[in-house]
């Protein structure tokens, strides 16, 4: 049978993670990884560490240079995918050239949301390399920063621009930071901390209404009636997945390209996977985009398996987040809104911990400086391990008693295996 | 083919409660090469008695490494760490939430994550742990480890005794530099081997039925005065133990000398024609307690020795029995750890010869005699009782004794008063277990 011709768009954690399942799965076709920027595979969280100068541009690489070829791919750059044609299955390129395939993923990614007003005024959002290098430029001349929205990115940025000298305004739309992640006690705590460090954290101003530039400075107004100017803004507003190519290719899309467990979209042989995919979502079975970075490697994974011609099933996203910030550090997993019944709160010495149960079993667990091994307890709700009467134990001492009950888990397992 | 790697390996639940030297030693190495945090740590949950240290498991494939973002993790194919390559990392905490083992520490400050590298070839753990719970196995010592059985194949003993197993298990537990001790009673022929030829690798001595503690003394202090950390194990039946070896067995938990005392327990004497013995339970059938016309078997109770042996407040007791092997393994390693005193094990070991079932059967009646709370699997570990396997509903102890010829002459009422014994040992022992010591 003569060889198929796999097509990967994009460059990312999921084209990766996708390609190297092809191979590890013993697909012998021939693979050609299409991506629209010019620097090798990198992954676009990384970013923020290189504005601030954490890690130097060079250091994110996500694979090694000789990869592709240890891969027998070929990696192709500076080549925007603009549509697909899934009948002739060819994708067409921004320069006017085509690509026939025998299979596709489509594994893009996501774009940073600015809003129009902020775009307008200059405002800056950040999700490649090169608006990344330009940023830092531009940051190192300046002193003033504001950043609109609270979501994780933002914060992080907010911490470390602090540390390095910045003076620095974080705007959150609404009553709460990070609410994807923290629920509120845990969200008001982490402001304090902030606030304490010298970030001004401003609530509830809601959108940006008006932005104008006056020469270096940016004047922005928002919904609530109030107004800051900085000397950069950055639009931290979380991302979209991108998924101009499909538009009008028949290939269905919600908010993100919508995939089965196969990663399989409504067309028969295109994939997707990553941050442009909407795939079911761990805790409830629906289709929801999750974009980070450990769903995208999962997703590439099980779309590279089946691209090979295997039957695997993805488990879902459980999102899950490790904040570092001023010497604190705050972890969230899975579920955050939860009724009074299902929630255990633990504020012993300065630290605090929170578990959410359905039942017998974990759903949801944030900690803010305490003493947790975050993927043990990841693992307990993974696994859906029973904790039955140590609820209470395991928010006391969740190090010891979370795994503790991994252990004993595992251990069973291992028994009714060998059984 | 497939790949094996030297490895640290890790005795659970003999780390001394409270002990944190193998993380500290970590630490201090990390500092020295100058790096922070944490490749291996401590782990102390005294309510449920577990006491271990964790560490990266060098895994085959690494969850760590699918989710770096910058490729800063790798797992190395010629000597199979997995390791972080600090100037490509993020410190963005992602590892720390992949790992379902805690094998990555990321701590809040950190400015990279930190993990087990096996200190290039020579873990700093494993000479600090007091327990020696921690070993770093070469290649060549994890295959040979795994088969070594310091018996040879074939034994004396009747097909299907479950002593047997048990005494294998314990040797292999047991580890190197044990001395075994016996006396008359089935398994002191796989002591002395069968005709010219031995059956065991190691040291092995047996005595008169009432010398056997007494000789393990002599044998371990004269050891110790020598410098040498030797562990003696006995492995006797009850007969020995309970009964005409009881006095000096007492006398050693008195003195709480430092031996292990390993009881297969037959209730009765199987290797003489299946007299009774002061274990042989209420109302069981023995060639000298018949069960004939009005004589219903033993008209007295067995003797409760393990709890006995607790009174002596000697540091460790279990009860242990061979179809719960995990439960076993985890008592004879803390038997083995214990350094300043005594322990016992007492295993329940149906004999069946004496007790009447088929030759298949023997882990059978093991398992229903635990399910009908007719032999507990608890421990006392320095002053605290523990149940280590609940049963959740306990089923009635005639279920057990229909599986015994020698319980087959009970009626109905007979069997009412077995289960009252049940009821009221298991209830004390219940009571026991909630002294907990503040």
């Amino acid at each position: 049978m003569a060889k198929k011709k796999q097509v990967i768009v994009g460059s990312g954690t999921a084209a990766v993670s996708a390609l190297r399942q092809l191979r590890a799965a013993g697909c012998d076709d021939e693979i050609v990884v299409l991506t629209m920027e010019r620097h090798a595979p990198y992954s676009p969280m990384s970013l923020p560490y290189v504005l601030l100068g954490k890690v130097g541009p060079q250091d994110i690489g996500m694979v090694a240079d000789d990869f592709f070829d240890r891969m027998t791919a070929a990696f192709v750059r500076e080549r925007k995918v603009i549509s697909v044609e899934p009948e002739a299955h060819r994708l067409i390129f921004e320069d006017g050239g085509s690509e026939r395939y025998d299979r596709l993923l489509i594994a893009t990614g996501s774009d940073p949301i600015v809003p129009p007003v902020l775009g307008e005024a200059g405002a800056l959002g950040f999700h490649v390399m090169d608006d990344c290098i330009a940023l830092a430029q531009e940051l190192t001349a300046t002193k003033r920063v504001a950043i609109v929205g609270a979501g994780l990115v933002g914060m992080e940025l907010a911490a470390a621009l602090t540390a390095r000298g910045h003076e620095v305004t974080v705007i959150a739309p609404r009553e709460r930071i990070l609410r994807s992640s923290f629920d509120e006690e845990a969200s008001q705590r982490i402001i304090d901390l902030f606030t304490a460090s010298g970030v001004r954290v401003n609530m509830r101003w809601g959108e940006a209404e008006s932005a104008e530039r006056h020469g270096a400075e940016t004047r922005v107004r928002f919904s609530g009636g109030n107004e800051i100017e900085a000397d950069v803004v950055l639009a931290c507003l979380g991302v979209k997945p991108r998924t101009a190519l499909v538009q009008g290719s028949g290939i269905e899309k919600d908010d993100g390209i919508t995939v089965d467990r196969r990663m399989r979209t409504n067309l028969p042989d295109v994939f997707a996977a990553g941050d442009c995919a909407e795939a079911s979502d761990f805790l409830t079975g629906r289709l929801k985009v999750n974009p980070i970075l450990p769903s995208a490697a999962d997703q590439g994974k099980v779309a590279g398996a089946n691209m090979a011609g295997g039957t695997s099933e993805y488990e879902g996203s459980l999102p899950m987040n490790a904040f570092n910030f001023f010497d604190h550090l705050a972890l969230s997993i899975g579920k955050v809104a939860a009724g009074a019944d299902d929630v255990l709160i633990d504020r012993r010495n300065g630290s605090f911990a929170r578990l959410v149960f359905t039942g017998d079993t974990l759903v949801g667990a944030s900690f803010l400086d305490a003493d947790v091994e975050a993927g043990v307890i990841r693992h307990l709700i993974r696994k859906r391990v029973p904790v039955g009467k140590y609820r209470e134990d395991l928010l006391q001492a969740p190090r010891e008693v979370g795994f503790w009950l991994m252990n004993e888990a595992e251990r069973r397992q291992t028994a009714s295996k060998e059984e | 083919m497939r790949t094996y790697y030297d490895t640290l390996s890790i005795e659970e639940n003999i780390c001394p409660p409270g002990c944190k030297a193998c993380g500290e030693a970590c630490a201090s190495a990390k500092r020295e090469r100058g790096e922070d945090g944490y490749g291996i740590r401590e782990l102390h949950m005294t309510e449920v008695g577990a006491h271990l240290a964790y560490t990266c498991n060098q895994c085959s494939e690494p969850a760590c490494l699918d989710v770096c973002p910058t490729g800063a993790l790798a797992k190395s194919a010629s000597d199979g760490i997995v390791r972080i390559e600090a100037n490509k990392c993020l410190g963005c905490g992602l590892c720390h939430l992949a790992c379902p083992y805690g094998g990555i520490d990321f701590r809040a400050g950190s400015a990279h994550a930190s993990k087990c590298d096996l200190c290039e070839g020579e873990p700093q753990c494993v000479d600090a742990c007091p327990a020696k719970a921690i070993t770093f196995l070469k290649t060549r010592s994890i295959v040979g480890r795994l088969h070594k059985d310091p018996f040879l194949s074939g034994s004396s003993l009747c097909i299907g005794c479950p002593a047997e197993t048990a005494i294998r298990f314990v040797l292999r537990a047991m580890g190197e530099d044990t001395f075994l001790f016996g006396g008359p009673g089935c398994a002191v022929n796989m002591f002395n081997g069968l005709g010219t030829r031995a059956m065991v690798s190691i040291p092995a001595h047996a005595s008169n039925m009432t010398s056997v503690p007494s000789t393990m003394t002599g044998v371990k202090r004269y050891y110790r005065k020598m410098g040498k950390d030797v562990r003696c194990v006995a492995f006797v039946g009850d007969g020995l133990a309970t009964d005409v070896g009881f006095q000096p067995l007492s006398g050693a938990a008195e003195r709480n000398e430092n031996i292990i005392f390993i009881c297969y327990d037959n209730e009765g004497y199987m290797n003489t024609g299946v007299q009774r013995s002061s274990t042989s339970p209420l109302l069981g059938w023995t060639t000298t307690t018949p069960a004939m016309g009005r004589r219903k078997g033993k008209l007295m109770h067995s003797k409760n020795v393990p709890l006995i042996m607790a009174a002596h407040s000697i540091p460790y007791v279990a009860t242990a029995v061979v179809s719960h092997p995990e439960d076993l393994l985890m008592k004879l390693l803390k038997a083995k750890a214990v350094k300043d005193g005594m322990s016992y094990i007492h295993i329940l070991s149906p004999c069946i010869l004496g007790w009447g079932y088929a030759i298949p059967a023997s882990l059978d009646v093991c398992r229903t005699a635990v399910e009908t709370n007719y032999f507990p699997l608890w421990e006392y570990e320095r002053g605290q009782f523990r149940i280590t396997h609940e049963v959740k509903n306990p089923k009635p102890v005639g279920l057990y004794a229909g599986l015994l010829k020698k319980s087959a002459h009970l009626n109905e009422e007979d069997l009412g008063a077995l289960q009252k014994v049940v009821d009221e040992r298991f209830r004390h022992l219940k009571a026991l277990t909630g002294l907990a010591c503040p």
